[in-house]
């Protein structure tokens, strides 16, 4: 049995559609879990808002492919408008433009889920197969001498020199040419994306997918869901059609990410029985420092992450409980023009100044690990799309402070000459003794120029309706047959990149499933 | 306006500007944007045409909110020699037809940014809207806004810029003057639906 892709126009007119199992969303969560379900026999359907763009519709371009693969063009913001929130929105989701990244989940992390949340059945044990297949399946093994650009090389020199700790991050790559196109989705099939994994693997056993569809209204019936009415999208104008799909199924599987699984439920009306809904959001916001090198960099080749310092992946508080310093990953930064010349924060002859140099432009960026006690909530905007509010509260602001002195303390360390901080006031820094100008930056929404690609919680797993929206088995509480199975669930960020935790998880959630359905 | 010390000093009756919810702050601003456009006779008119200041037909943006962008846009792109200007980098046109995909709260929020940006200036001291005045004082203005202790002048201002510097440096005609060698391989455009459909939006006469 093999399945298919439909898409908007082979989607003309209302019909109903009856499986085992319906998945909403097609990123790390969704195919994953579809996979593991069509493997144990169940005939699944797979709902994405967004297109189907095969290899052979990518051409590289920055503004073109940032249309085809992200939510909202990459235009969307925080409530406060400070930080920019990138998502997938394609069959693959996230995926077909993340970095590739894999980091098993730390242990600590773990076990801060355990003790602290609740959460039972994702520890090291349980995870480590799922990882073991996931490395083979998607190729993961740590980054090659061949793969670290100039940028990467002068990370783990700087890293080095500081005596900091970092290690070769380990990529999901096969084949990889070094195009420097990972953001803009991978037409060599060498980054091992959804759309290149678990996707066609759920379609050689027969699930079958349907882009261009939104998912809209659950239809209940005594505490479970009988039907989930869709609509069709036209995608050429991007608006949702009058054509309604029915699915009649047995399971449904909110994994629409990070920023949208809380919304779908908060649209649902479930906000009353599930306070927790929409709370504990983390989205690892990432502040950049552009360097200014003597040598050529060329930061937008080979791939993004090669070398990851690790030295500060967790903050550090003394013994009453002041903030020390850490809390973030620091990573070499990989841009391409346009979003470069957007995270200038300069104008005119001084922007001209620095990217008439863009070849020896380098750059450093931090994913911050959320404070757990400073996290954010997802809300429903006007239109029904996710509004974000995130507080940068005192730890939020110490942690993005000291990566940003520690970003520009590397940076110095390996010879820039001149460092200029994303940040609003254009802070210029052109010696060490200038690190102590970071001490007065104003650290605020909007204040720097950040994004936040690494959405967590809304949906969190836990004990009771009371602390969180799913149990264990990734159920949402008090109701039979429905399912999370996306970054949503995690208690606070992972603190590494999502990615392999979100499968691994995934992992899970299709076993308890698979339990469910029998 | 803003004292020295960046204390904001609302500059129309007793709004406070500080500590408005964003949606509030964007429909009263944007209100009083429109009762000045409509007491100056000034945009009504530009309204009507409907096209970018390249002569192009506009699917999202009104004339007015064109050149307001316009204005942010040639403000804060390089005028060194060698840099193209953002009509040669299709700025505003890539801003429309990126404006026409997004969520109806996203355009609803940018559109009325650009309205509240146009008619800010007599806050700040100027006796002009923002799209007259000259390049220097656009920047002067940017640069206050983007560091201004007002949050949502700060995110106005600053998503503006963002946006205006990541159309135009993302175009091929800016590439030479920055060094870059194009995408990998230099493959050609693969038109997606949404492209082809915006420009046959954009190619009908104007209304």
């Amino acid at each position: 049995m093999t399945g298919r892709i439909y898409q908007w126009h082979d989607l003309t007119e209302a019909q109903t559609l009856h499986a085992d199992v319906c998945v909403i969303g097609s990123g790390c969560g969704g195919a994953t879990v579809a996979k593991k379900l069509a493997e144990a026999g169940h005939d699944v359907v797979i709902l994405e808002r967004g297109g189907y763009y095969p290899e052979s519709t990518f051409d590289q371009s920055e503004l073109g492919m940032n249309a085809k693969l992200s939510a909202d063009r990459s235009m969307r913001a925080s409530a406060d408008g400070g930080t920019l929130l990138l998502s997938g929105h394609n069959v693959g989701g996230a995926s077909v433009h993340y970095w590739a990244d894999s980091y098993r989940t730390p242990e600590d992390r773990l076990q801060l889920w355990a003790e602290r949340y609740g959460v039972t059945g994702h520890d090291l044990a349980t995870l480590t197969p799922a990882w073991d297949e996931l490395t083979t399946t998607h190729n993961v093994h740590p980054a090659t001498e061949e793969y670290h650009n100039r940028m990467n090389r002068l990370l783990r020199e700087g890293a080095h020199k500081l005596g900091w700790e970092g290690h070769p991050v380990p990529q999901a790559r096969k084949h990889c040419v070094k195009s420097g196109h990972c953001m803009q989705g991978c037409v060599y099939r060498a980054k091992q994306s959804q759309l290149v994994t678990h996707i066609p693997q759920a379609l050689a056993l027969g699930a079958r997918v349907y882009a261009d569809v939104e998912a809209r209204t659950l239809v209940w019936e005594r505490g479970r869901v009988r039907r989930l009415i869709a609509r069709v999208v036209h995608r050429p104008s991007n608006r949702v059609s009058d054509i309604e799909l029915a699915i009649d199924a047995r399971v449904y599987v909110v994994a629409a990410g990070g920023f949208y699984s809380a919304p779908f439920l908060l649209k649902q009306g479930l906000r009353k029985q599930l306070p927790m809904l929409g709370k504990n959001f983390g989205m690892n916001p990432s502040a950049m420092v552009h360097g200014l090198y003597d040598e050529d960099i060329v930061l937008w080749r080979n791939i993004p992450a090669a070398f990851g310092v690790e030295q500060f992946r967790l903050a550090r508080y003394d013994d009453a409980g002041r903030y020390v310093e850490g809390g973030y990953l620091l990573m070499a930064n990989q841009i391409q023009p346009g979003l470069l010349g957007g995270m200038m924060p300069l104008m005119g002859e001084a922007l001209g100044e620095w990217m008439a140099q863009m070849k020896r432009v380098g750059g450093t960026i931090a994913w911050i690990d959320d404070p757990p006690d400073e996290l954010g909530e997802l809300k429903l905007a006007s239109d029904g799309t996710p509004r974000v509010e995130y507080p940068f509260g005192p730890k939020t602001q110490a942690i993005l402070r000291d990566t940003i002195k520690k970003q520009a303390q590397l940076q110095f360390a390996v010879g820039a000459r001149k460092l200029l901080v994303a940040s609003a006031d254009a802070l210029v820094l052109e010696r060490q003794a200038d690190l102590a100008k970071i001490d007065t930056l104003p650290i605020r929404a909007g204040g720097l120029y950040m994004a936040a690609p690494h959405p967590s919680g809304g949906c969190i797993m836990g004990r009771s309706a009371k602390d969180s929206v799913t149990d264990s088995t990734h159920r949402v509480h008090g109701f039979d047959n429905l399912f999370v199975a996306d970054s949503s669930v995690f208690p606070t960020p992972v603190s590494v990149d999502p990615s392999f935790t979100i499968m691994a998880f995934s992992y899970v959630a299709a076993r308890h499933i698979d339990a469910y359905l029998g | 306006m803003e004292t020295a010390s960046g204390r904001a000093t609302d500059g129309i009756g007793a709004i406070d500007w500080t500590n408005m919810p964003r949606r509030r702050f964007l429909r009263t601003a944007g209100a009083l944007g429109a009762l000045a456009a409509w007491g100056l006779g000034s945009s009504g008119c530009q309204r009507a045409l409907h096209r970018a200041g390249d002569g192009g037909l506009l699917l999202t943006l009104s004339a007015q909110e064109a050149t307001t962008f316009a204005a942010v846009a040639a403000a804060v792109v390089p005028t060194q020699e060698g840099f193209p200007d953002i009509e040669t980098a299709q700025v505003v046109r890539r801003f429309d037809e990126e404006l026409s995909f997004v969520s109806p709260v996203i355009r609803a929020d940018l559109k009325a940014a650009l309205d509240v940006f146009e008619w800010l200036p007599p806050l700040y001291g100027h006796f002009a809207r923002f799209s007259v005045l000259d390049r220097d004082a656009r920047r002067t203005l940017l640069t206050q806004l983007c560091a201004s202790r007002i949050e949502l002048l700060r995110a106005i201002a600053t998503n503006l810029k963002i946006l205006a510097q990541f159309f135009y440096f993302a175009h091929p005609a800016v590439w030479n003057a920055i060094g870059y060698d194009g995408p990998f391989g230099r493959m050609p455009e693969q038109q997606s639906e949404q492209r082809a459909w915006y420009a046959r939006q954009t190619m009908r006469s104007p209304t």
